[in-house]
């Protein structure tokens, strides 16, 4: 092998920037539905990034994401419903529900910096002590994913039974401006467009970072090896619930800027089936890769945008297949088969080293 | 005061008492091979010491400290460290970051949203790097080395993490006789440093690392002594091979059932 004029090092960075230059003008060439279902996507794909860190290099399956996804959006969504709501009267469906009075839980709500901080806060310490009673317990695989999954729909079962408080089934809707500035109109969908980009460019520049840190690292080491962490002095529960803590961070994120996109906050988008759809989608596109799992995300709401509409009886069916064939396949999902393809081109030393070699300098360590 | 002391100590497994009141020190700076029959109590009296396994009776102390009932991470930061039967390397990572896990003395989750760690300790895994011949292997992924490299990291990671007590299960496992050799200079060359356990079953390394030897029979302390004395001991060469007497009813047993 003489002469690498090729370096794939190279090609990933062009092309991620290239990809950031066409969504960052997207406003300028897309029409007003597909704009504002790519801005949607965009905003799922910060959730992506958590499911990344807690999935894919922590190895915590959680399918429960939804829950963390609900309470960012839940913050944001009240602060939201009380700025709609005229000065001295009650949320509408709380009048329908027969409450008299705004409960107190709701009233710091009215400031948008409480509410923007608690979009981050509260996901991250609800995630933080479902992870501490999880991982302190040393509870890992199947039954975390179960837990996780049942979290969700106890979740769910809590915002549709406590009617009165949050609107049940029906989610919270009729927001009409946010800091002052009108929910409505071109202008915002817009700027609600490029805000969203934004976030999720700085969430993913964020866990890139994250990951390449020792704090990062370990994590990949308890998903490969906790006993041999845990043996070397660390303790890989407080790690766990620190990453499982960023996820629901990110997750929460990504339902604030979701129920912006959307106008509204539902059961009906956190649940289990919204929890394991963000599952598969990361799947899809690597859950190891920060890349991988964004794209994935981005690609595949579009195509579930796209096939659903078409032929809508079909799409569960086409999902399901997906998943089933990325796991046979593909277990590192679209990023596993770019490497795969790039390694193609130049086989790079770092990963595939020639074994002959390895088995001959072997002999004389010393 | 000897570096660790365990006194009296029983383990027992839903009734199998895998160690019966057991005793035994290791001094400081010494080597000590442990060595018995398959399911003597070895890897349990390791796993007892390390905190993997709770003593039913009796304790585990290190520099007179009890430490029979922390939590594992919090002996290891005392200063004690293990290396496991099979190779415990951490595959997606490479050669070096392994040894940095270890040698990183802040165990905290706070204290490590870093990249690089201190020169001191960057120092100190390229000190380990060149201990082990793993130099060249330095940015490989764990996962692609030959299995004696795998035991060598191990090895390496177990030593970065500078403890004062180095337990050791089975560091030959798999090796070939010059892999053995090697390995047994580089635990020579630890000792003084370390105060180190071995437990192994390969003769030409106990033979090798020419310490005092240690014999755990059924849970508990058989014999201890140099390995000729060991060597020469007829009980001990019983309890490996069975009494000539015990094979003839075991063979009758063996018939009758047939």
């Amino acid at each position: 092998m003489t002469g690498v004029r090729f370096n794939p090092a190279v090609l990933k960075p062009i092309l991620l920037s290239g990809v950031f230059l066409l969504l960052v003008f997207a406003p300028f060439y897309l029409g007003e539905y597909n704009l504002s279902l790519l801005g949607r996507v965009l905003a799922l794909a910060v959730a992506a990034l958590g499911i990344c860190v807690i999935w894919g290099r922590t190895g915590i399956l959680s399918l429960g994401q939804g829950v963390f996804f609900g309470l960012g959006g839940y913050a944001l969504a009240m602060h939201l419903k009380l700025v709609a709501t005229p000065k001295g009267e009650l949320p509408d469906f709380m009048l329908y529900n027969g409450l008299e009075a705004l409960p107190f839980w709701w009233k710091p709500f009215a400031s948008p910096a409480f509410a923007v901080a608690m979009v981050l806060v509260i996901p991250a310490l609800v995630a933080a002590f479902i992870g501490w009673l999880m991982f302190r317990r040393r509870l890992t695989g199947v039954y975390v994913s179960i837990i996780t999954q049942a979290v969700a729909l106890a979740f769910v079962t809590l915002l549709i039974g406590s009617q009165g408080y949050t609107s049940g089934t029906n989610g919270i809707t009729d927001f009409q401006s946010f800091l002052g500035v009108s929910l409505r109109g071109n202008d915002y969908e817009h700027g609600l467009y490029w805000v969203t980009l934004a976030i999720l460019a700085l969430a993913f520049v964020g866990t890139t970072w994250l990951l390449g840190t020792h704090f990062g690292k370990l994590l990949t080491a308890i998903r490969d090896g906790e006993n041999r962490v845990r043996f070397l002095g660390y303790n890989p529960a407080s790690y766990k619930v620190a990453a499982f803590a960023l996820g629901g961070l990110l997750g929460g994120v990504s339902g604030a800027l979701y129920t912006l996109h959307l106008g509204t906050v539902s059961p009906a988008v956190i649940g289990v089936v919204p929890s394991i759809e963000l599952v598969v989608w990361v799947a899809l596109g690597g859950r190891a890769s920060p890349t991988g799992a964004v794209a994935g995300m981005i690609l595949g709401n579009l195509a579930k945008d796209r096939i659903s509409s078409a032929v809508p009886d079909a799409w569960l069916y086409i999902m399901g297949s997906l998943f089933v064939l990325v796991v046979l396949v593909l277990p590192e999902g679209l990023a596993g088969l770019f490497k795969r393809l790039i390694s193609g081109f130049s086989p790079d030393l770092t990963t595939q080293p020639d074994m002959k070699e390895v088995s001959n300098d072997a002999t004389s360590p010393f | 005061m000897p570096l660790l002391e365990v006194q009296n100590v029983t383990v027992s497994f839903d009734g199998f008492k895998a160690l019966t009141d057991l005793s035994f020190s290791v001094s400081k700076g010494s080597i000590r091979m442990l060595i018995g029959p398959n399911g003597a109590g070895k890897s349990t009296l390791l796993d007892t010491v390390i905190g993997k396994v709770r003593p039913a009776s009796g304790q585990v102390r290190y520099q007179g400290q009890v430490i029979s009932g922390l939590s594992e991470h919090k002996i290891v930061q005392l200063g004690i460290c293990r290396k496991f039967q099979a190779p415990g390397v951490l595959d997606a990572l490479s050669v070096r970051d392994n040894l940095r896990m270890a040698v990183r003395r802040d165990k905290g989750w706070l204290a490590n949203f870093r990249s690089r760690l201190s020169a001191a300790e960057e120092a100190r895994v390229d000190e380990v790097l060149d201990l082990t011949g793993l130099k060249a292997r330095s940015n490989f992924p764990a996962l692609q080395l030959a299995h004696g490299e795998k035991q060598w990291l191990e090895i390496g990671m177990v030593v970065a993490s500078d403890p004062q007590l180095l337990l050791l299960d089975e560091p030959t496992a798999g090796m070939t006789a010059q892999e053995t050799a090697q390995t047994a200079a580089l635990i020579r060359g630890l000792a003084g440093r370390h105060t180190i356990l071995v437990i192994d079953h390969d003769m030409t390394f106990v033979e090798l690392l020419g310490a005092p030897v240690s014999v755990l029979h059924q849970g508990q302390l058989f014999r201890e002594g140099n390995l000729d004395e060991i060597r020469a001991d007829p009980d001990v060469m019983e309890i490996y091979l069975g009494r000539p007497k015990d094979m003839e009813v075991a063979g009758k047993e063996g018939h009758a059932q047939a």
